[in-house]
């Protein structure tokens, strides 16, 4: 059975210049998005690797304790087996000399699936996320595609792994309108038909409207706000949360 | 002041490799724009639908296959010597990728005021005063002159980028997806402080994204493109309502201003995935 909150109590990442994280605890529920807002170099980014024990060289994972439903785990257990990653620029995850079918198939060979199993649950994934040239996708290597059907693809990839959370670095950054919107129904369909539990690393208050169900705030590498999305929209405490809501109102708001 | 206009221009590319002679891939069709000074224009459409194309012919970096640009009236490809040199000080553009558009090796001032050692008759003294006012009018400081590249922030380094661009001060600066990599805070904070540059000075911008909210903050008229065309060209008024399905589409991809009021969360569902 597989849990459905999973935890991370006083994260601490340190790099050369001292603390860049500093005693961060984080909480996914199966089923809820949490959004995890703060302006650039605020360390939310950071956070989001250190929970993976994924950090570049140079900084130092200090302290963390991961759980599941209260039970004590290490990085390596989550990792790809609890939670996949995905990153803002889709193009450098992939392995530039492989196509899309042989990522997908070494993912599902991880989990014990080859064979003709393994073409079928590739087939039912790439559906999943609406990528309808099956054929052509399968057969494409990562520079033959759009950023926005690479994202796709990253998502069909954490389908295929049947992680119960998803870790998602300002996933849509780099994606035109449309396809940041298609990107988001599909992140929040799959919350509600697979209890997908999400961490939503984002600077965009619009995505935070649209999918959020919580937010964590954070400022130079420490949590400053906790509130549930309502709230936040409502009276926001954090002066970080005040100035990211204020530029997202005015740019929102009709021509002035 | 003079006038840049696009006069029926097609432009296209061949596809294929060393390996494999391709097809021809038609991008750009029938397109006629007139740029005039003072106004700022969006350039909306989604990926693919030819924008940044149209702005690497409007810089006049490549020819068109068919049709002109046209600075002041003259071809912007017959032009040579001064009237070149003035058509480059009248056009710049910036692009969305910062790091990969400065010399690593050098000062963050060294590139700035690269367009001044080339199309102006500045000396150096001249030249580093207006960096220094250049950095501040971005909302940098004169201690950012003497860094490289790699020790600013990926939004600091856009704002020398776009102070590079206005150095020369363009008539028009062509800003492509120039804005897209950074938070919205400094995304309002650059459009504000360009703002103003227009009413001062009268600098035309060309904001090409597919952020519809941007457009609709910043510029006067939008010009949206698809699959290579213009198919709507419209002031940005009150209810900024498009015609064209492709603008309505973008129109509905909008992200939503506040949080939809949810109803009180289902059970979690123990569902497997």
């Amino acid at each position: 059975m597989v849990g459905s909150i999973l935890q991370v109590r006083g994260l601490c990442i340190e790099g050369r210049s001292g603390l860049l994280v500093d005693d961060v605890d984080l909480q996914l529920r199966r089923g809820e998005v949490c959004a995890l807002v703060g302006s650039s170099g605020s360390g939310k980014s950071l956070s989001c690797l250190g929970l993976l024990d994924l950090l570049p060289g140079g900084l130092v994972r200090r302290q963390g304790q991961l759980s599941l439903d209260g039970q004590p785990l290490h990085p390596n257990q989550v990792r790809g087996r609890l939670a996949s990653l995905i990153l803002q620029n889709p193009r450098s995850a992939f392995n530039p000399v492989r196509d899309m079918a042989s990522h997908g198939l070494e993912t599902l060979k991880l989990r014990g699936i080859t064979g003709a199993a393994a073409r079928q649950r590739l087939d039912e994934c790439l559906d999943a996320v609406g990528l309808s040239e099956r054929q052509r996708v399968l057969q494409s290597f990562a520079f033959q595609l759009s950023g926005g059907m690479l994202q796709r693809m990253m998502i069909a990839l954490a389908l295929m792994a049947e992680t119960p959370f998803l870790l998602a670095d300002e996933p849509t950054s780099d994606l035109d309108a449309l396809s940041q919107a298609r990107f988001l129904d599909l992140l929040m369909q799959l919350v509600e038909q697979h209890a997908l539990g999400v961490l939503l690393v984002t600077h965009d208050m619009g995505v935070v409207a649209r999918c959020a169900d919580h937010v964590v705030v954070m400022e130079a590498g420490r949590i400053v706000e906790r509130q549930s999305v309502q709230g936040l929209f409502d009276s926001p405490a954090s002066s970080s949360a005040r100035t990211l809501l204020e530029a997202h109102q005015i740019l929102g708001r009709r021509h002035p | 002041m003079s006038q840049l206009d696009i006069c029926q221009v097609a432009h296209g590319y061949r596809t294929g490799g060393l390996l494999r002679r391709g097809g021809w891939l038609q991008v750009l069709d029938g397109i006629d724009l007139t740029l005039s000074v003072g106004q700022s224009v969006g350039l909306l459409g989604s990926s693919g639908s030819g924008k940044s194309t149209l702005a690497r012919l409007l810089l006049g970096l490549e020819k068109p296959r068919q049709g002109q640009v046209r600075f002041a009236g003259q071809d912007v490809s017959q032009l040579r010597g001064e009237p070149a040199r003035e058509f480059q000080r009248a056009v710049q553009l910036v692009l969305q990728d910062a790091p990969s558009a400065f010399n690593p090796q050098r000062s963050i001032a060294w590139s700035i005021a690269e367009p001044l050692r080339h199309l102006s008759q500045m000396n150096q003294a001249a030249q580093h005063k207006r960096v220094l006012q250049l950095l501040e009018q971005m909302g940098l400081r004169a201690e950012h002159a003497e860094r490289l590249p790699h020790q600013l922030s990926g939004g600091q380094l856009q704002r020398a980028n776009i102070a590079r661009a206005l150095a020369i001060s363009p008539q028009w600066v062509v800003l492509d997806e120039a804005l897209s990599n950074l938070d919205r805070v400094l995304q309002l904070q650059l459009l504000q402080r360009l703002d103003a540059l227009r009413r001062e000075t009268g600098t035309g911008f060309v904001l090409i994204s597919h952020d519809l909210s941007l457009v609709r903050y910043f510029c006067q008229r939008v010009v949206l493109m698809s699959e290579g065309r213009i198919v709507e060209d419209r002031p940005v008024d009150q209810a900024l309502a498009f015609e064209h399905p492709v603008g309505q589409q973008l129109q509905r991809a909008m992200l939503p201003e506040r949080p939809k009021q949810r109803l009180p969360a289902a059970q979690p569902a123990t569902a497997q995935a």
